[in-house]
């Protein structure tokens, strides 16, 4: 079955070792807050998970805040920091091929009176620095950034902008997505100089619902988005999500582990697949860089001339059981077209004959040869039926 | 997302092709969503014996192609012309909001093959 899940970037499956930690805890109940010692050993198994998470990015402990995942970290860094700031007028950058869960987030800010700056990217999705450089004024207050992409696997110098960013102003607030990042690429908070990173552990093998925001010791003055109990420092208030946090933990023990092994082996099959499929297929464009370097070596968008990617896509998952996702949804009143290729500067044609697909840990050269296989049968049925004139 | 009957005519389809000795033609474009059917059908005596399409467009579109197609072929103008828009309707199953165009399609492809009789 996870032969033919090319969708990885989408979510995870939950890895063995994951879920047979979390059976092995699943009757764990103490209320972490609690001083009696059901409480206190399920507060050890959280602080466990805070060190596993803290070590995949080299943060300390008591800088990993949990939530319930990217979209809560993303508005936890953003909307606590806009609250808890009392600058006015407020500017905020951001870049236009950002996650839905901070473009929304910005224009809710917008609506709050926040200026927004949205970054433009070049043909690989890169944003340039020193339109970030220039983009910053006296009321820049917020800068949020994603590490890498989603759709296209673009990874940003964020080292290097943070060094601009905090050369121009150290109190503006940097705050990088990393949920696409992590675990695929080492991450080293020491070195990146930002004040908060937000994660999810359903994309590196984690249960869904658990995610993290890495705040930079001495940036912990956020308004908290949840107020109850005074968990997590009192910066999001409710009862942990103790099972969450403990597989989160055993798959971010996991990666930090074997993060380098599993790289090397998706550059291989990257390279792999790259030459198989322009051999099969003709009529291709990448839309995902083709570049070694800074781009998830698992992520591929790939658009198939004449074809749309709706259609194949049905077809793949219909006929060969094959997942991928797709840059454009079907509507007769309009085209609902991805934010993040039109941001690269392609065709409506182009993003509509687009695919995405993402390899994972699962993934083996078999695998490849049956997606390839697969793609060529479909294209060229699709291709087969065309209207001609 | 996608209902029985449009994932069995979509994955497995019917009449895709051409007829050699087609007498009618018709013709669907989409401006908006690029959907487009030509679809070629030979009548005799006033009853469809053979049809045929190319097409380009989302699923639901090429499924909706190759429904209409198997259900003209055999029968004669007269017959389809006694169908009832509700009965058009419920050709295509129960569709998600980004599907409903492909009711139009049907319809106009009903409208199309009766206006040229």
């Amino acid at each position: 079955m996870l032969g033919k899940y090319f969708d990885y970037n989408a979510t995870t499956p939950l890895r063995e070792e994951v879920a047979s930690i979390l059976i092995d805890n699943l009757l764990l109940f103490g209320n972490p807050s609690s001083s009696h010692s059901f409480g206190q050993f399920a507060k050890e198994k959280i602080e466990e998970g805070r060190s596993q998470v803290a070590a995949l990015i080299n943060a300390d402990s008591s800088e990993i805040l949990f939530t319930s995942g990217g979209t809560e970290s993303i508005n936890t860094a953003l909307k606590g920091f806009f609250f808890a700031c009392d600058k006015r007028p407020f500017h905020i950058i951001t870049s236009k091929i950002e996650h839905s869960a901070t473009l929304e987030l910005c224009h809710y800010l917008a609506s709050l009176g926040a200026e927004i700056t949205y970054l433009p990217v070049d043909a690989n999705g890169f944003i340039a620095i020193e339109d970030l450089v220039n983009a910053i004024h006296e009321h820049t207050a917020l800068i949020s950034i994603m590490y890498a992409n989603n759709e296209i696997g673009t990874i940003q110098p964020i080292k290097e902008m943070a060094k601009a960013i905090k050369q121009i102003n150290r109190d503006i607030f940097f705050h990088v997505d990393a949920v696409q990042a992590l675990g695929k690429i080492p991450i080293n908070v020491q070195d990146l100089e930002v004040d908060a990173l937000s994660l999810a552990a359903h994309k590196i093998y984690g249960p869904k619902g658990t995610g993290a925001l890495y705040l930079k010791k001495g940036n912990q003055q956020l308004v908290q988005l949840l107020h109850g109990g005074g968990q997590e420092n009192g910066l999001r208030g409710g009862t942990e999500n103790l099972l969450g946090i403990i597989g989160f933990g055993q798959a971010c023990a996991l990666a930090t582990e074997e993060l380098l092994q599993h790289k090397n082996n998706t550059v291989a099959l990257r390279n792999y697949f790259l030459e198989k499929i322009k051999h099969a297929i003709e009529q291709i464009e990448m839309n995902s860089p083709e570049i070694e370097g800074d781009v998830l070596q698992n992520t591929f968008n790939i658009s198939f001339t004449n074809i749309r990617a709706e259609a194949l896509s049905v077809l793949l998952s219909q006929v060969y059981g094959i997942a991928v996702s797709i840059g454009s949804a079907c509507s007769a009143e309009k085209a609902e077209l991805s934010h993040v290729l039109l941001a690269l500067g392609l065709s409506e044609e182009r993003i509509k004959s687009s695919i995405r697909i993402s390899f994972g840990l699962y993934t083996d050269y078999k695998d490849v040869d049956y997606l390839v296989d697969s793609l060529k049968e479909a294209v060229t049925r699709l291709r087969s039926i065309l209207p001609v004139g | 997302m996608y209902n029985s009957i449009i994932v069995d005519y979509f994955s497995k389809p019917r009449h895709s092709g051409d007829v050699i000795d087609a007498n009618r033609e018709l013709k669907i474009g989409n401006s908006v969503c690029g959907d487009t059917i030509f679809m070629k059908i030979k009548v005799t005596d006033g009853r469809v014996v053979n049809a045929k399409y190319k097409a380009y467009g989302c699923a639901t579109s090429l499924a909706t192609a190759d429904i209409f197609a198997d259900y003209i072929i055999g029968k004669s103008l007269a017959e389809i012309a006694q169908l009832l828009a509700h009965e058009i309707d419920s050709m295509l199953g129960e569709l998600e909001p980004p599907q409903m165009h492909c009711l139009n399609i049907l319809h106009d492809l009903f409208e199309q093959i009766l206006s040229e009789a």
